[in-house]
């Protein structure tokens, strides 16, 4: 098991508390996974620079060195640590895999995520073990979304948990429930496209694998469509843009996934317990996602 | 505990507080007890063994109503995944929408969904009726043993895959029938037990075109003369 949400306001230039939104929201889905849990959050973008989100799991003058790399590699506006999470605005121009490459190149550092507008925050445990470690709840945006982990393969560590980042590629991150078991395969192919992954957790194959589809001009619509019958397993998973956020559900209908919705916003969940821990008056009615039914919500 | 009580806030208690409170109020002869609050929990009312009526004022998660015996639930909201697994007696009600396993593996008792269902609605039933007043999702009915499953609206694809006996009736569109599913004559006695079905949930069944669904008993035993039909179903 593990646990999804997701929240997003339909009008494009609204932004909201989705912080305390996903805080609330992922609380009842700490049953569905105590291993760990994070979020992906969407800001107003500036265009022309970037935020980078990092985990610095060293000391001896590491995370002064990972900040001259970033430095070296174009304008730092602002940087500040938590423990040892380092969130970093940058102007920058070249390449996001490049980035990244400077910033990992000092040993025990992780790059969360690059993006104009998405941050990603995660740590060990339930929603408050984040918020302690790197509080989000406080976060203004336009859409997010959420993850609880029950690891049932790779580690259970900071770096393993979701959500992953389609890294290279700024602003898409996916959350997933479930196996993928095709995904050597999916991998190797996405791998010799000359795409990289951080770890060795199936679910970061989705977030590549869509963000493929997107880069070579398709639809989200196409590219979650394409997926139900690329992807063998089990799966519900949402993933993120910058524009919105996409579900899909597997072709069995293994994982649950239902969404929820009013003329402001979308609310999405693995279960009906998380979208009443925002909407306690039960105005919403929830559906349950069809076998292979996939949806999405842009701004 | 005060055993007399009618009426508890689920958000002021714990799970186990409150299916501890139903049980003894039923033990003590009370004849209806009202929750509100429920929230979408999981679990509530669970293993009921007395008649007593049960009335969630809001959304109920999974499991609700699982292993009762005579209780009768009344659900004012949605229903998460299995509600009345394994269901013995009594009846559930549910007014809204329920996720996927709804009375899975129930051997008796009725459960009303007045919406939709999700998947597998109905897998395994060994006995009981099971009545949608919407539609049912991907391979409902599938490996159902016995019973009644009625589905007012539309069945998803591979309804009542590797059925062994029990009877599906569907008065929507059938997205494609399961593995050794076939559809059967309609007869007058069916039409009766419809009009008698649906009656109660204020449905006119004269207002439907039925379809009747059994098992095809192809996969009852192993036949190499029927390789198609176990290549299908496997």
């Amino acid at each position: 098991m593990c646990g999804l949400c997701g929240f997003l306001y339909k009008d494009s230039e609204r932004v909201g508390p989705v912080g305390r939104t996903l805080h609330a929201m992922l609380g009842p889905m700490a049953r569905r996974g105590t291993d760990s849990t994070g979020i992906a959050l969407y800001g107003a973008p500036q265009p022309g620079s970037y935020i980078v989100r990092a985990r610095i799991d060293a000391n001896h003058g590491t995370p002064e060195r990972v900040v001259a790399a970033l430095e070296g590699a174009g304008t730092v506006s602002e940087h500040t640590q938590t423990g040892p999470n380092l969130r970093a605005r940058i102007e920058y121009s070249g390449d996001l895999g490049d980035l990244t490459d400077a910033i990992e190149a000092e040993p025990d550092v992780e790059v969360f995520s690059i993006g104009r507008a998405m941050e990603i925050v995660k740590e060990v445990g339930d929603a408050d073990a984040v918020e302690a470690a790197d509080p989000y709840a406080g976060f203004e945006g336009s859409h997010a979304i959420g993850h609880t982990r029950m690891a049932t393969e790779s580690l259970v560590d900071v770096a393993h948990s979701h959500p992953f980042w389609a890294r290279p590629f700024p602003d898409i991150s996916v959350v997933h429930n479930g196996h993928i078991t095709n995904y050597h395969k999916l991998r190797r192919r996405l791998e010799n496209q000359g795409h990289r992954f951080a770890t060795g957790n199936d679910s970061e194959v989705i977030a590549v694998y869509i963000a493929d589809k997107l880069e070579r001009g398709e639809s989200l619509e196409d590219a979650l469509r394409a997926s139900v019958s690329d992807l063998d397993g089990t799966f519900a998973y949402l993933i993120s843009t910058p524009d919105g956020i996409g579900v899909a559900r597997d072709p069995f209908a293994l994982k649950p996934l239902l969404f929820a919705e009013s003329d402001e916003a979308a609310l999405i969940a693995s279960e009906e317990v998380s979208i009443r821990a925002v909407d306690a008056d039960t105005k919403l009615v929830p559906r349950e996602l069809a076998a292979g039914e996939v949806r999405w919500w842009l701004r | 505990m005060a055993t007399l009580t009618s009426d508890i806030d689920c958000s002021r208690h714990t799970t186990r507080e409150i299916n501890q409170a139903i049980k003894l109020a039923a033990a003590d002869g009370v004849p209806e007890i009202h929750l509100a609050n429920p929230t979408a929990r999981h679990c509530l009312a669970v293993a009921v063994m007395q008649p007593i009526d049960i009335v969630f004022d809001g959304p109920v998660g999974w499991f609700c109503g699982g292993m009762c015996d005579g209780a009768r639930i009344t659900v004012h909201g949605n229903c998460g995944w299995s509600v009345g697994e394994n269901l013995m007696s009594g009846s559930i009600s549910v007014h809204g929408n329920s996720g996927s396993s709804t009375a899975a593996t129930i051997r008796g008792g009725r459960i009303f969904v007045a919406g939709d269902t999700g998947a597998r609605a109905g897998i395994s039933m060994k006995g009981g009726t099971l009545v949608v007043g919407g539609s049912v999702g991907y391979m409902s009915g599938f490996m159902m043993q016995r019973g009644t499953m009625i589905v007012c609206g539309d069945a998803a694809d591979g309804i009542g895959d590797s059925m062994y006996e029990g009877t599906v009736y569907v008065g929507g569109e059938i997205a494609s029938l399961g593995a050794d599913c076939i559809e059967a004559e309609l007869g007058d006695d069916d039409r009766e037990l419809l009009a008698r079905e649906l009656g109660p949930q204020g449905i006119d069944s004269s207002a439907k075109d039925w379809k009747k669904l059994v098992a095809g008993r192809k996969l009852w035993n192993f036949s190499r003369h029927e390789y198609d039909a176990w290549r299908g179903a496997l």
